[in-house]
């Protein structure tokens, strides 16, 4: 029983986490129509941030806080100075621009911080084992769900019950609409993208304790993302939470059946589902489809 | 009429020519070889790209399988009266078409391509990227027949011939390459002969505007499924020829990292004409070979390289040229898709 | 120069070198006297892999400080250069071959990547070269062997050997092993000789998980080990993986339930990473310590803290090592023809960093030990890198018809 309850709740904590990386994607793609390879990036100087901040002594938490802010000037400076000169050409041209970004940002992390990987220490405080009768759980991964929610809610009610939020919603499924609304489509774009990018560098911060840091966790964010946007559907919020927690447990689910093919079962959930849906599980009905 | 013709097989002139010069240009006859093997590959994904028209991830799924068949063929058939470097690419290539097959079938049924601002174009992206690790982690997962991370290893060097005669050996680097070459040479004639028949006229169509195509009568789905099987089989060839050439088929053959520098190779060299693909891979091995002597950090060049092609070379180091060449000539222009 | 006195046959042969040379004007000397041998060696490394670049940088330093400080004593002239073979055997084949075929490169040391050391073990066997590799691959002294390929490093079976056997000597009553290993041939091989050790000394395998190559996430396996009530967790991860593995299962409180061996570790580099609170109580098997009593080992640590201000890792000393074997043959052989350096190397005796080592004729596998060492606890360390002490140095290897070498 204990291994069922460990594999949900790690399952969830990976989910969430899968969220956090896959909302930003989405809704990136959603409302601007870009394909952006580059979002693994965000999350991989999300963790360098949180390494190179509590190396120069800051609080953990205020590590997080500040390496996100970092991420998101990091995220503004190369939408304004070099994305949005891509927007109006073909996608091929999307991911080519933020592919060449990535490899460039990922070089520059191998230089300045060696290839090497990094240990973020877990938060004093946060470290050891929560216990609940005979269950036990470590302390830090709670907290990263518990936070990871809190931003999942707190999103949602941007997006559903503040006007801006109804814009971006709108952007997502009439975009030459809100255009001729007179609504600055560039401030948006802009807007959109950096939330993207803070939520990504949030993933990337929280997870930094348990996984370490390495030059290479950029990609493995990346497919993640895109698979768990393709599963949910491209655009969608809910969509990204559902697929994101359905592909977390599943995979955790994994881990005690078939070992050595847990890091397959995301693709697998892929194909599953694009077999059934071709679009994602909640796909909207004003989407165009070509 | 001879001009017509000429002019009608100009780039299969240029890349015979090309391939001629190769060895003599390159730093040593293996680069060169690497080269035409690796073009191969990117001819794989030029295709699917100019006239899918589709961006796929898995190429290097394809090329690993074929470098895994024919290293097989090689080890456990080549020295029998049927063995020869000749059938190991016909048994690689057509295995490879066969897995392209299925992968296809589930990947292209209600996907629209990269032309429209879509989600199917990246839908297919996503499906090719997910191809690209399932082959990878099944390669690695069944070392009993691919060697796992160790590779498949001892493969010989098949002569080339015909069954029941003695075959050429190609042992030696000079021989080897000249075999590559005119492997090459006769798929970029053959894509030539299909891209200029009606049928690369119906891709044209499709990459213009689907739904037309669509409803003036062409499959598409079929279309691109014939498209994309035959890009998987050149792929797969040029997984035979790698195997070949090394003598061994590392894991790393088939792994993501070898579906992203195809990728790259197709988009360094613009997808205007088949020369392209040659053009992308003479700039990716021979540079990153070059700079890896002088810079450690040689992807970050790699990556700007990318960055500033997207912003001032679409066409890629093809259009580059082709303005070069119309501002010295004079010319007009022709209008180029992607 | 530092002068290094690497055993009384070497302090000789200088002795000897500087008392003739100063008899006689070198002209006429070196007319007398066979000239000294000429081994460039060139280092293919996997400088810009992904993962394993670091590792690679430092087995390179360690081979180009060998090739400069070793070659005087030796009575060798010797120069180095590296390759990078970025991690894929198909670049590393053709650089090498290039090497070979281009500028007669005849003596290679590398192998931070297995998968690249079989590679180019195969292509300068072609060529009649000599390849030293400190590859982790069983098969490359076995299945694999070559005449041209020697290997320094211990293979999977000695691992275990120097590890899950005795532990089991000091700890009898821990009965029940739970295995965490990757889906790798090389994880395969430690699982298999782990699992016979475990039944020749009475143990219970109580599990095996296995994990994919690129995980990061071991809380599902970890679990699945909690929930098998082992007394002993034994991890057959290696390189960055180890580390992951080891930090999440204190996370979830593994270490205070059961004793943790790790079976292959990486050298002092991963032992910072980790952290001593981390090693603290961990038992963990390592080709190299550099906390080792060893006169040349000792040697070694000065020159290293003296070059680099820091006690060397085994990857910087596994470099060393491997230039120095190449070096060896062609003093021993007084020549720089590979064949008879390989005849000069099989059956070479020396003090190493272990201790006397040698080399095994029939497959070309270096002996030496292997070490079982277990984390201090954070105050009892004498300086920063005293994260261990050494319980057990072992030497085990298979034999010859065992060992699946048939081809020298």
């Amino acid at each position: 029983m204990q291994l069922l309850v460990s594999q949900l709740l790690n399952g969830v904590g990976l989910g969430m986490i899968y969220f956090l990386v896959a909302v930003g994607l989405t809704l990136i793609f959603g409302v601007m129509r870009f394909v952006n390879f580059a979002h693994g990036v965000f999350y991989l100087l999300g963790a360098y941030g949180v390494l190179t901040l509590s190396e120069h002594g800051a609080n953990f938490f205020v590590a997080v806080v500040g390496s996100i802010a970092l991420v998101m000037i990091f995220a503004l400076v190369l939408e304004r100075g070099v994305l949005s000169r891509v927007y109006e050409l073909p996608p091929f041209f999307h991911i080519l621009s933020t592919f060449g970004v990535t490899l460039m940002v990922e070089e520059a992390v191998r230089t300045f911080w060696t290839a090497a990987p990094h240990r973020v220490p877990t938060p004093p405080g946060f470290r050891g084992l929560a216990t609940l009768g005979p269950f036990f759980y470590p302390n830090y991964r709670l907290v990263v769900i518990a936070i990871a929610m809190v931003c999942a809610v707190a999103l949602w009610v941007f997006l559903e019950r503040t006007r801006y939020g109804a814009t971006i919603r709108a952007g997502a499924e009439h975009r030459e609409t809100v255009r001729l609304l007179g609504i600055d489509v560039a401030r948006l774009f802009s807007f959109n993208f950096v939330l993207g990018a803070g939520l990504a560098a949030l993933a990337g911060a929280l997870v930094s304790p348990i996984r370490g840091v390495d030059p290479n966790m950029g990609l493995e964010a990346l497919a993640i993302a895109f698979v768990v946007c393709v599963v949910g559907g491209l655009g969608s919020f809910r969509g990204a939470l559902v697929a994101a927690l359905l592909v977390g447990i599943m995979q955790s689910l994994a881990t005690s059946l078939w070992g050595s093919g847990a890091s397959l079962v995301a693709y697998l959930v892929m194909m599953l589902v694009l077999l059934v849906k071709p679009q994602g599980l909640f796909a909207g009905p004003g989407r165009s489809t070509s | 009429m001879i001009s017509q013709l000429t002019g009608r097989f100009r780039t299969v002139a240029i890349y015979i020519l090309a391939l001629c010069c190769l060895p003599f240009a390159m730093p040593s006859v293996p680069l060169a070889t690497e080269i035409v093997i690796m073009t191969l590959a990117t001819l794989s994904c030029h295709l699917l790209l100019a006239y899918g028209p589709l961006l796929s991830f898995g190429q290097g799924a394809f090329f690993g399988i074929g470098a895994y068949i024919g290293g097989l063929y090689a080890l456990h058939v080549g020295s029998s009266p049927f063995g020869g470097a000749g059938t190991a690419l016909l048994i690689g290539g057509a295995g490879t078409a066969i897995a392209a097959l299925a992968v296809g079938m589930v990947a292209l049924r209600r996907i629209a391509g990269l032309g429209g601002h879509g989600v199917g174009g990246v839908t297919f992206l996503m499906l090719t990227f997910a191809v690209a690790q399932v082959a990878y982690f099944a390669a690695y997962n069944i070392p009993q027949v691919t060697g796992g991370e160790n590779g498949l290893l001892n493969i010989p060097r098949l002569p080339v011939g015909v069954p029941g005669l003695p075959g050429l050996p190609l042992e030696s680097a000079g021989a080897f390459y000249l075999f590559c070459a005119v492997v090459l040479g006769l798929v970029v004639l053959l894509v030539d002969l299909f891209v200029n028949s009606t049928v690369g006229q119906a891709f044209r169509a499709i990459g213009e505007n689907e739904q037309r195509a669509s409803a003036i009568g062409y499959n598409v789905f079929v279309l691109r499924l014939a498209l994309f099987v035959m890009s998987g089989a050149i792929a797969g060839i040029a997984g035979v020829l790698y195997g070949m050439f090394l003598g061994l088929v590392p894991l790393s053959a088939i792994d993501l990292t070898q579906s992203e520098r195809i990728v790259i190779m197709t988009a360094l060299g613009g997808t205007g004409s088949l020369l392209g693909a040659l053009l992308g891979t003479i700039c990716f091995v021979l540079g990153s070979d070059l700079l890896s002597k002088i810079w450690p950090h040689w992807p970050f060049a790699l990556g700007a390289a990318i960055v500033l092609v997207v912003f001032f070379a679409r066409g890629g180091v093809l259009g580059l040229i082709e303005n070069l060449l119309r501002a010295v000539t004079g010319k007009p222009s022709q209008g180029r898709s992607v | 120069m530092t002068r290094i006195a690497l055993s009384r046959r070497t302090l000789l042969r200088s002795a000897a070198a500087v008392s003739i040379g100063s008899l006689a004007s070198p002209a006429i000397l070196r007319s007398a006297l066979a000239a000294e041998p000429d081994v460039p060696i060139c280092g293919a490394w996997e400088m810009t892999a992904p993962g394993i670049a670091n590792t690679a940088a430092l087995c390179d330093r360690g081979s180009r400080l060998a090739v400069e400080t070793l070659a005087k004593p030796l009575g060798i002239t010797c120069s180095y250069s590296t390759i990078d073979t970025e991690g894929d055997p198909g670049k590393g084949v053709r650089k090498v071959a290039e090497q070979i075929n281009q500028r007669g490169g005849k003596f290679f040391v590398g192998g931070a990547s297995s998968a690249v050391a079989l590679a180019v073990s195969k292509e300068v066997s072609k060529s009649g070269g000599i390849y030293v590799t400190t590859g982790g691959a069983d098969e490359l002294t076995g299945t694999e062997c070559a005449k041209s390929t020697f290997r320094w490093p211990v293979a999977t079976y000695g691992a275990v050997e120097g590890t899950v056997r005795p532990l089991r000597e000091r700890l009898p009553a821990a009965k029940r092993w739970f295995t965490i290993t990757p889906k790798y041939v090389f994880g395969d091989a430690l699982l298999s000789n782990t699992q016979r050790v475990l039944a020749e000394t009475g143990a219970e395998h109580v599990g095996n998980a296995y994990h994919g190559l690129a995980e990061r996430e071991f809380s599902g396996y970890l679990t699945d080990a909690l929930a098998a009530k082992p007394d002993v967790l034994c991890l057959h991860s290696f390189s960055g993986q180890t580390i992951d593995v080891l930090r999440q299962a204190a996370e979830f409180g593994l270490k205070d339930k059961m004793t943790i061996l790790v079976v292959w570790s990486a050298g002092l580099d991963q032992y910072r990473a980790m952290g001593a609170e981390l090693l603290d109580g961990v038992y963990v098997g390592a080709q190299y310590w550099h906390g080792v009593d060893a006169p040349v080992n000792r040697e070694l640590v000065t020159l290293f803290r003296k070059t680099f201000n820091s006690p060397p890792t085994y990857s910087e000393v596994s470099g060393y090592m491997l230039a120095r074997l190449i070096m060896e043959g062609a003093a021993k052989a007084k020549s720089n023809d590979p064949a008879k350096m390989i005849a000069a190397m099989e059956g070479l005796r020396y003090e190493g960093p272990t201790g006397s080592e040698e080399i095994r004729p029939f497959d070309h596998q270096c002996i030496k030990d292997y070490y079982l060492l277990r984390g201090k606890a954070p105050k009892a360390m004498a300086d920063a890198d005293d994260f261990l002490e050494v319980l057990a140095s072992i030497r085990a290897f298979q034999d010859r018809d065992k060992a699946g070498c048939t081809a020298i």
